[in-house]
């Protein structure tokens, strides 16, 4: 029984045309995302993993190809919808975590639901529960500012689970962070798998890449190989 | 409307209140200038009003000299009220003389108006609403030295207030205020409010003047005919003066004299005020922009996490409209403060202004500056919501 398709990339190509100088950033990408995968995309430097994560994640079109989300192509969209499906689907990581440095912990995991229209109370509520489960009940009213890497990273982590999104999609997570602040975060990233959520996960080191159940590589804006990871754990389900 | 657009404007606006206090200037003034305006427009208006509901529409005043060149030597005369008088559809004329004296009171000596007055039209004066008095009695024919004083007179002229039965002495002669009048605070009655007022034979009698009349009022008998009485009141004295060397002025007409100037007025205001409101609107232009620009990654992180171009598009616009609102706010204060010391001066100098609080002004006034301001915000506001969050986000 195939499992749900959530992203559907075809032939999906990226240009940036900087004037006299075309950069193809992606040549020609198929991809296909099922539900309750985590999926790692790994490749060198400017081999185009951050364009495929945002083309992906419907945060850029593409020059030619189609995605798929639902099964719904997003050509047919226009930047509105485009916004509400990220909204709804999909949680965002980052790698320099872009928080908004004037809000709160508590405030900057509240946008999201503002942008779903929940109830400023029920916002208020969810977000200090995530907080709580992300470890950070002590720092709710805390500024970015005022946070360690590590802890940034993890209110990024919660506002990207607030809406309760199908898709964790994150790039670099732990690109910049120390080891052991790393780690945390891609426990929290494991768990948040184990429970049920779609991961699409950008990094550049394979041992973190291994985590995953399948390991895209992308070389020169294409997929070279797709790894699928043999379990060496032992399976919780 | 979504409350959560207002308050997180707020909030952004708050956290740069500097520069947003600095832009709000031009609105103030705007907003400043089109209040104090409205309001001093609207108090003139009041305040006109309500002399003419005293004058009565069916006045007219007739006044010596037809233009510039003859304003200096024509003269009216005492046989010019007789003639008006015998004019159909004239009630009552009565002539007011004015002389300018010194008298002393005590061992002070004061230059001041004296009025003359004919003791049979006491009747028309008091209609008129210029000889209300508050304590005493009026004059009568045989009243040589007796006299009446403004109320305003008798406080303020000479350093100790003046009382009932109390002498000024005037060209040796020792005058007795038989009455004081009661404040009127409209033109012709704020005269009467400064001045000494005496039956005019007895004015001449003790100057040795020959004096003519200053104005002539008239009554008419009906308002409906005004018109038609000025036409003929100006035929009768063109005919006894053998040319047209005076002004006869109906109360419609004073009034618009007195709106014209006015509207000189407004127009200035209205100059300044639009001239400030699109310094203003500037103002808010550059601020916005600005903000846009510096929130930059705000705005992508806003768009990559759900937040539609719509959405962006009506918080930028709110934290226009809310620079706008706040600078309306501090401008109708200003603009109304500025209203009232207006009305403070002018009745100082005998004009009546009649400043009141009008609640749609204040309302119209913050909605007018909130629009302005989502105006001026637009362009940003637009260009913030088209931003292409993968773009913002890369910036640093
Ligand atoms: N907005 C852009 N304008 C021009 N070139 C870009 C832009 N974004 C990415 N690129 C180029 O596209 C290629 C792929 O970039 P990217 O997807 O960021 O790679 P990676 O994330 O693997 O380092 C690089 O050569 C990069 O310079
Ligand atoms: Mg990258």
């Amino acid at each position: 029984m195939p499992a749900d398709i959530i992203i559907n990339a075809k032939n999906v190509v990226k240009t940036y045309d900087m004037g006299a100088v075309k950069v193809h950033a992606l040549n020609g990408v198929d991809f296909e995302l099922k539900k309750g995968e985590f999926v790692s995309i790994m490749g060198p430097s400017g081999s185009g993993k951050t364009t495929l994560l945002d083309v992906l994640s419907v945060l850029l079109r593409p020059t030619s190809g189609e995605v798929f989300i639902n099964k719904k192509p997003i050509s047919k969209m226009d930047d509105n919808e485009l916004a509400k499906i990220r909204g709804k689907t999909i949680g965002f990581v980052f790698q320099t975590f872009n928080l908004i440095n004037r809000l709160s912990a508590k405030e900057n995991v509240m946008m999201p639901l503002w942008f779903q229209g929940v109830p400023k109370s029920d916002r208020e509520n969810r977000a200090e529960k995530i907080l709580f489960d992300v470890g950070l009940a002590d720092r709710i009213n805390h500024k970015p500012s005022e946070l360690s890497g590590g802890q940034r990273q993890r209110v990024a982590v919660a506002r990207a689970l607030a809406v309760d999104p199908e898709i964790i999609v994150a790039d670099e997570p732990t690109g910049n962070l120390d080891s052991v602040s790393g780690e945390q975060i891609m426990q929290l990233i494991k768990d948040l798998h184990k429970n049920g959520k779609t991961i699409l996960m950008v990094t550049h080191e394979e041992e973190l890449a291994q985590n995953a159940g399948r390991i895209v590589r992308l070389r020169d804006g294409k997929i070279v190989a797709t790894d699928v990871v043999k379990k060496k754990e032992i399976n919780v389900y | 409307m979504d409350l959560e657009l207002f308050s997180r404007a707020f909030e952004n606006l708050r956290r740069q209140k500097l520069r947003s206090s600095l832009t709000l200037l031009g609105i103030v003034i705007g907003i400043a200038s089109v209040v104090a305006l409205i309001s001093i427009g609207d108090g003139f208006n009041k305040s006109v009003e309500r002399e003419f509901e005293k004058l009565g529409s069916n006045t007219l005043i007739i006044l010596p000299g037809s233009g510039l060149a003859t304003s200096f030597f024509a003269e009216l005369d005492e046989d010019d009220v007789d003639t008006v008088k015998s004019v159909k559809g004239v009630e009552n004329a009565t002539p007011i003389y004015v002389s300018s004296q010194i008298v002393s009171f005590k061992e002070e000596k004061q230059a001041v108006l004296i009025l003359g007055i004919d003791t049979r039209d006491h009747a028309l004066l008091e209609d008129l609403g210029m000889l209300d008095l508050n304590e005493g009695r009026l004059l009568t024919s045989s009243d040589n030295f007796s006299v009446l004083v403004g109320s305003r007179f008798a406080e303020d002229v000479f350093e100790e207030e003046l009382y009932l039965k109390q002498n000024i002495v005037f060209e040796g002669d020792s005058l007795r205020i038989v009455g004081i009048t009661k404040a009127a605070g409209q033109s012709f009655g704020a005269m009467f409010d400064n001045a000494i007022v005496m039956n005019y034979k007895a004015l001449e009698d003790i100057t040795g003047e020959d004096l003519t009349p200053f104005r002539i009022f008239v009554k008419a008998v009906n308002k409906e005919e005004v018109q038609e009485v000025k036409d003929r009141i100006s035929r009768a004295l063109e005919r006894a003066h053998g040319r047209e060397d005076f002004q006869i002025m109906t109360a419609s007409q004073i009034q618009e004299s007195a709106l014209s100037i006015l509207g000189l007025i407004q127009l200035v205001l209205v100059f300044i005020a639009a001239i400030s409101l699109v310094v203003g609107g500037i103002g808010i232009l550059n601020t916005m922009l600005m903000a846009v620009m510096e929130r930059t990654d705000e705005i992508g992180v806003m768009k990559a996490i759900g937040a539609t171009n719509t959405l962006v598009l009506q918080l930028f616009l709110t934290e226009a409209g809310l620079i706008g609102l706040v600078g309306g706010f501090i401008g109708y204060s200003l603009g109304f403060i500025v209203a009232l010391v207006g009305g403070v001066v002018a009745s100082s100098s005998g004009v009546d202004l009649i400043i009141s609080f009008e609640p749609m002004l204040l309302l119209g006034s913050l909605g007018f500056a909130f629009f302005v301001g989502m105006i001026s915000g637009f362009l940003p506001a637009r260009r913030a919501s088209l931003m292409d969050p993968v773009e913002a986000l890369r910036e640093e």
